[in-house]
């Protein structure tokens, strides 16, 4: 898929100093070696006419930042910078200049807000005024001045602190759009409108109507920008999982060529470079070492803390930071294909995604700012109509706090900014979401499919018992299944290999080869037919078992795999193989089974020897004998009898979650409702799966899950939240209250309600910042 | 009631009227995509107040560049989100930043701001 050009270069024009695109701009001039892009053909007719007026002062003006200091780049330079921001490199741009910005606006809105709070204050005051019977006798005769005043006063809190509710509401309109600065603008317009056309043209209305309202809307306009200002401040922090990842990024790497050594950005290191790390250095980018050996710590990408010994042939990954040796390495992958910058993407991609239960709120919002402006059209009518003297205040007071109490934001906000900290969260643990689909559906998940090897097992079988029958020895049997399986890449077939190897038998090749997928293989050794694999692969040659019974069930029972050898179509012997199960299984499996999901086991192995690692790690259901090409199968199964349950009115409909290696496994993952794809840190499945697991451990499932389910109440609680402040808030402020207790809600109490219930949003989703899965010792 | 009262009411009531018929039943009109080199489909797209247009036809199976321009200080715009293919971007005010899509099934694919208020869509055929 094509990818976003995240941030463009763009340049500066020299005349009136807008920002231009070069590719867009309305033409270009070169003076003395620099290109200068143009926003009209105007100003390049001005520069034209005399450049050195537009380019001697320019320079060195960092105001700007990045564009000031590309204004005159050359082309050769401007691609360098397009190929730069292209990488990585742009998602770090991205967040440095929107930090940048958000900080600029943050200051721009508090200064408004001070403008707006300072100029409000004795405005309230006047106000006030009127709410004390022997003030208000005593200034009588100022009341109209005091109005007038109030209004030239307010009026510049409404122009400069409000104008982009104003302007906002205006584009809005012309677009037939609606927004919260409709609302906010329609509130704060007509108190001030009525309040001034009351303090101008008293005469206009009847005695006791004349109430004016210029606190309302300065105070109104001051809260809703002071919301704005801590909301935005509160959403910046809501991206810093993305942020603490790019900052761990090596600036720099020192690289040898030509046999010198050079300090470089990493930007310019290329595939291929030969690059030097020391102790305490960061590894630049992705590569394979050459020379040298050293403790490594992943963390970075793999959540786990335990640094990992890498020697010469092992791949590093970027970022990670070298502990103990030097070494020189091989960049094999340099800018977006590293590692670091595709998790980074993915997890960037799961933020902007949408959760299944955002789509309620999208159809909500849509309908929503229309049905307040209707709502508060009715509640002025209301109130007009049936409402006591005076009524014309009543019903401005009450039309005004429907508008502003109403929270469109509360609502937009509620799911996006909550998985932007889940799904952040995870990627500090290793735990990579695709999207919030993904995460919805993790959260829900009622049973887990296990892969054996590779997942619950490290995956790196070894030979642990060789019993041949009476007439061959332990020595030709291993050389005859070792040499037979030379040339296959299944581990058990390489376990079989090595442990020849490791035991000093003479390897040879075999003439022939062949193999089977889930049985085994067939190979001619030495002139003899040789049959290496299963029980399965014995029926199928038609090759009796008795005599392996009694040795292959003990075998089996120790959770060892026994694999069968027959040599030309007779029993040979059986060769066992053992893959040990990783450390953190057990604890893993406990955590799932606390988190009430069904955990079950899948393997190509036979059914004794799943079973008995199966009791080692407290599983109870095991599908063994799972030839690969069916484990898709399997999971559908398990997928319907799921629905089977739920027809015969048993619980929900069963969600599986299949946890497998992203390669072999892929049918089955894509089948399951969430596909877990265990990587290794240093080769990374991200496209295979819906949740990637960096870690290579199980424990990163269970992280997963946690996350997805905190992430998930997080947005409930917010949907919630906003959903009753609005549905509560509304009534409220168009006076349902009244009859009753006589209760009116002043709009200043609206405005104020309406700030702290999109603050409370983004707040409640900061608090998953705090999340942090169980340690081990405590599941 | 007196006739004040009938009258207001009146007013009021054409007022909502009118709102649903602005708001709701106005259909902006469809912008057909402009195919360029090598298959890109481009369209400009300003922001401001929502997006203009609002509507953008594009062939399915075809990469679609879509440059937005935010020309307004409101921040509601400031971010642009198609969540049918994972995508953010953020708009500085009066910078032109592309997003390139595919849309490989022939659909309806939205594009809003952040705060979901402002809403576009892709018609892919």
């Amino acid at each position: 898929m094509a990818t976003p050009k995240i941030q463009q270069v763009q340049v500066r024009d020299p005349v009136c100093g807008m920002t231009v695109n070069p590719q867009t701009a309305a033409g270009k001039s070169e003076f003395e070696g620099g290109t200068y892009y143009f926003c009209s053909p105007m100003c390049k007719q001005k520069f034209d006419a005399d450049p050195k007026r537009f380019t001697a002062a320019k320079v060195g003006s960092h105001e700007h930042g990045l564009t000031a200091a590309h204004s005159h780049l050359s082309h050769a330079s401007e691609e360098r910078v397009a190929a730069h921001s292209a990488a990585s490199h742009a998602a770090q741009g991205v967040t440095d200049s929107q930090e940048e910005a958000q900080a600029r606006e943050y200051r721009t809105m508090m200064r408004k807000f001070w403008f707006a709070a300072l100029l409000g204050v004795p405005v309230l005051l006047t106000m006030l005024v009127e709410y004390i019977p022997s003030l208000r006798e005593a200034t009588m005769h100022w009341h109209r001045t005091i109005g007038i005043a109030s209004a030239f006063l307010t009026f510049p809190v409404l122009a400069w602190s409000g104008n982009r509710f104003f302007v906002g509401a205006w584009n809005n309109f012309r677009n037939h759009n609606t927004n919260m600065d409709t609302l906010v603008a329609l509130g704060t317009g007509s108190a001030w409108l009525y309040s001034t056309i009351v303090a101008l043209a008293p005469g206009l209305f009847p005695e006791g109507t004349r109430g004016m309202y210029f606190d309302v809307a300065v105070i109104v306009i001051a809260l809703i920008v002071l919301g704005q200002a801590l909301e935005l401040r509160a959403k910046s922090r809501s991206s810093a999982a993305i942020k603490k990842l790019l900052e761990l990024q090596a600036k720099t790497a020192r690289v040898i060529r030509e046999g010198q050594e050079i300090d470089i950005s990493i930007e310019e290191v290329v595939v291929g470079d030969t690059v030097l790390v020391r102790p305490g250095e960061k590894v630049p980018v992705d590569g394979v070492i050459l020379e040298g050996e050293s403790a490594i710590d992943e963390s970075v990408v793999t959540g786990e803390s335990v640094p990992v010994d890498k020697k010469a042939g092992d791949v590093v990954i970027g970022s990670s930071v070298n502990k103990t040796g030097a070494f020189t390495f091989r960049a094999t992958k340099v800018g977006r294909d590293t590692v670091l910058s595709q998790i980074v993407e993915m997890v960037q991609q799961a933020q902007n995604s949408k959760p299944p239960i955002g789509r309620l709120v999208d159809t909500v919002s849509s309908y929503f700012v229309p049905s307040v402006m209707i709502i508060a059209v009715v509640t002025f009518l209301i109130w007009f109509n049936f409402g006591p003297p005076p009524v014309l205040n009543y019903s401005i007071v009450t039309m005004v706090s429907v508008l502003v109490i109403a929270c469109p934001c509360a609502l937009g906000l509620a799911t996006p900014i909550s998985l932007m900290v889940g799904v952040g969260k995870a990627a500090e643990y290793g735990v990579l979401i695709r999207n919030g689909e993904a995460l919805e559906t993790a959260s829900r998940l009622t049973t887990l499919v296990l892969d054996k090897t590779g997942t619950i097992t490290k995956g790196k079988p070894e030979l642990t018992d060789v019993l041949p029958l009476s007439n061959f020895s332990e020595t030709d049997l291993l050389q005859l299944a070792a040499i037979a399986d030379r040339r296959s890449e299944h581990p058990l077939a390489e376990a079989i290999v090595k442990g020849a190897r490791d035991g000093g038998i003479e390897m040879g090749e075999p003439e022939e080869f062949n193999a089977i997928p889930g049985l085994g293989v067939e190979a001619t050794v030495k002139g003899r037919r040789v049959l290496v694999g299963n029980r399965k692969l014995m029926e199928r040659e038609n090759i009796s078992l008795t005599e392996f019974e009694a040795g292959a069930s003990r075998l089996a029972d120790e959770g060892k795999t026994p694999m069968f050898v027959a040599v030309d179509n007779r029993p040979a012997g059986i060769i066992a193989v053992a893959d040990t199960i990783k450390e953190d299984s057990i604890a893993a499996i406990r955590a799932l089974r606390k988190l009430k999901i069904e955990v079950l086991m899948m393997t190509g192995d036979n059914e004794r020897t799943a079973k008995a690692i199966a009791r080692q790690v407290g599983i109870s259901r095991v599908l063994a004998e799972v030839l690969p090409e069916e484990k898709a199968r399997q999971i559908e199964l398990l997928q319907a009898e799921g629905n089977h349950q739920k027809e015969r009115g048993g619980r929900g409909s069963r969600l599986v979650g299949m946890v497998g290696d992203g390669i072999n496994d892929a049918p089955a993952l894509a089948q399951a409702d969430i596909g877990f794809a265990i990587g290794t840190g240093t080769d990374v499945a991200i496209e295979a799966a819906d949740i990637t697991l960096v870690g290579g451990s199980l424990r990163g499932v269970v992280t997963a899950i946690e996350v997805s389910r905190a992430t998930l109440s997080n947005i409930k609680q917010n949907l919630f939240g906003a959903f009753v402040y609005n549905v509560l808030g509304i009534p409220i402020a168009a006076g349902i209250l009244y009859p009753i207790f006589g209760l009116l809600l002043s709009p200043i109490i609206a405005g104020a309600a309406m700030a702290a219930s999109s603050i409370t949003v983004v707040t409640n989703a900061n608090r998953l910042r705090f999340f942090a899965p169980k340690p081990a010792e405590e599941v | 009631m007196n006739a004040t009262n009938i009258i207001v009411t009146v007013i009021g009531l054409a007022v909502i009227a009118w709102i649903i018929w602005y708001f709701w039943l106005w259909k902006g009109e469809t912008v057909q995509a402009l195919t360029k080199e090598k298959g890109m489909q481009e369209v400009d797209v300003t922001v401001k107040g929502g997006y203009q247009p609002a509507s953008i036809m594009v062939k399915a199976g075809q990469p679609v560049r879509l440059n937005f321009t935010r020309r307004e200080a409101s921040t509601c715009g400031e971010e642009v989100v198609l969540p049918g293919f994972g995508k953010r971007a953020h708009l500085p005010q009066d910078q032109t930043v592309s997003v390139e899509v595919l849309p490989d099934k022939p659909g309806e694919y939205e594009f809003t701001c952040g705060m979901n208020m402002y809403r576009g869509k892709l018609i892919a055929e």
